[in-house]
């Protein structure tokens, strides 16, 4: 019995501590540290405006340029030292959808070329992993997409891989365009 | 009896961590076939097993039957999830001048779907690629195969129309 308060003491202290690790450990997507801007200091899960907003905050912090014209719409370019793109990226909170995407150029509907860069251009969608080349007809505006289903997160580290992704294929994309004129 | 209390309490600290240390690698999991499988077979779809990465079930839509192929790659860190041999298109074929534009505004109507050609073996397919390296939602995976089959079958009469009618 002299030790017998002490144990009680201990038991419960362990198992105290365990159920708060084991609790922790089961946050879906938090624990990695790229991911902590994705929620707020409450716990609580943002928006899908709010949390796209955060990123682009993060990175106007290392100096990157952004506009927000609309609550749904955020406009920025991507680019390098030869050329840059004007880019959009657009949540849509109903369907859980963020559309990003960057316009490269013109192609008009009775070009002699429309055939022959919009196979090669259709051969670049296979080419590419994560991004997709679009065609307006309408507008002739060629155009560099990627879409994500953010229902529960968009990490950090996934948007910007995808804005780099993007400017990848943006250049490919433009180097069929600007060969084929 | 202290120090064999002392030891009971060693060891039980032991067990405990170990086995929540376990449970930590749970939150940042790698996204297996074996997890695919689990969510198909959840919803009551009939998969087959494709080489090493790759699960195919049978779709019929109301314009068509199609073939799903989801191909998992742990490694890098992407699902593809596909409808392939939607049609043939050669290089060579005088159609591909008027197909290619047409699969080319498709892409920027289908919103998240994407239409692709591989010009070796002429193959147009449709398809959708997830990011898996830091999370996976299963609502989202969903979400995706639905907007996938969907798109299809309405883009399918159109694209046969293409087939036959172009050029």
């Amino acid at each position: 019995m002299r030790y017998g308060w002490g144990i009680l003491l201990y038991g419960v202290l362990l198992w105290g501590t365990v159920q708060y690790s084991h609790a922790e450990s089961q946050e879906p997507t938090n624990t990695a540290g790229d991911n902590a801007a994705t929620t707020a200091p409450s716990g609580e899960k943002k928006t899908g405006i709010a949390l796209v907003q955060s990123h682009f905050e993060r990175l106007r912090e290392v100096g990157f340029n952004y506009t927000h014209p609309r609550p749904e719409e955020f406009d920025f370019t991507i680019g390098n030292d030869q050329r840059t793109f004007p880019a959009a990226v657009t949540v849509n909170e109903e369907s859980n959808t963020v559309y990003m995407t960057a316009v490269i150029g013109k192609l008009v509907a009775d070009s002699n070329k429309l055939g022959t860069i919009s196979a090669e251009l259709m051969a670049e969608n296979y080419a590419a992993n994560w991004t997709k080349v679009e065609w307006d007809k309408t507008t002739g505006n060629v155009r560099v997409s990627c879409v994500f289903i953010a229902d529960d997160d968009l990490p950090f580290d996934e948007f910007s891989f995808i804005m780099d992704q993007m400017l990848t294929s943006a250049i490919i994309a433009q180097d069929i365009l600007n060969k084929n004129r | 009896m202290t120090k064999l209390t002392c030891w009971i309490m060693l060891f039980m600290t032991t067990i405990l961590w170990a086995v929540d240390e376990g449970g930590a690698v749970i939150a940042t999991p790698k996204v297996t076939r074996g997890d695919i499988a689990s969510i198909l077979t959840e919803r009551q779809i009939a998969y087959s097993e494709r080489g090493d990465k790759s699960l195919e079930f049978n779709v019929t839509g109301t314009n068509g039957n199609y073939i799903v192929s989801i191909v998992v790659d742990p490694d890098n860190s992407f699902l593809y999830l596909n409808i392939a041999n939607l049609m043939v298109v050669s290089p060579t074929d005088k159609k591909a001048d008027s197909i290619m534009p047409a699969l080319m505004d498709l892409n920027y109507r289908s919103g998240i779907i994407k239409y692709e050609w591989n010009r070796k073996a002429g193959e147009v397919r449709a398809s959708f690629v997830f990011y898996t390296k830091s999370r996976f939602s299963k609502t989202a995976f969903i979400t995706a195969l639905s907007e996938l089959v969907e798109s299809v079958d309405a883009a399918y009469p159109s694209l046969m129309s293409l087939g036959t009618s172009a050029g």
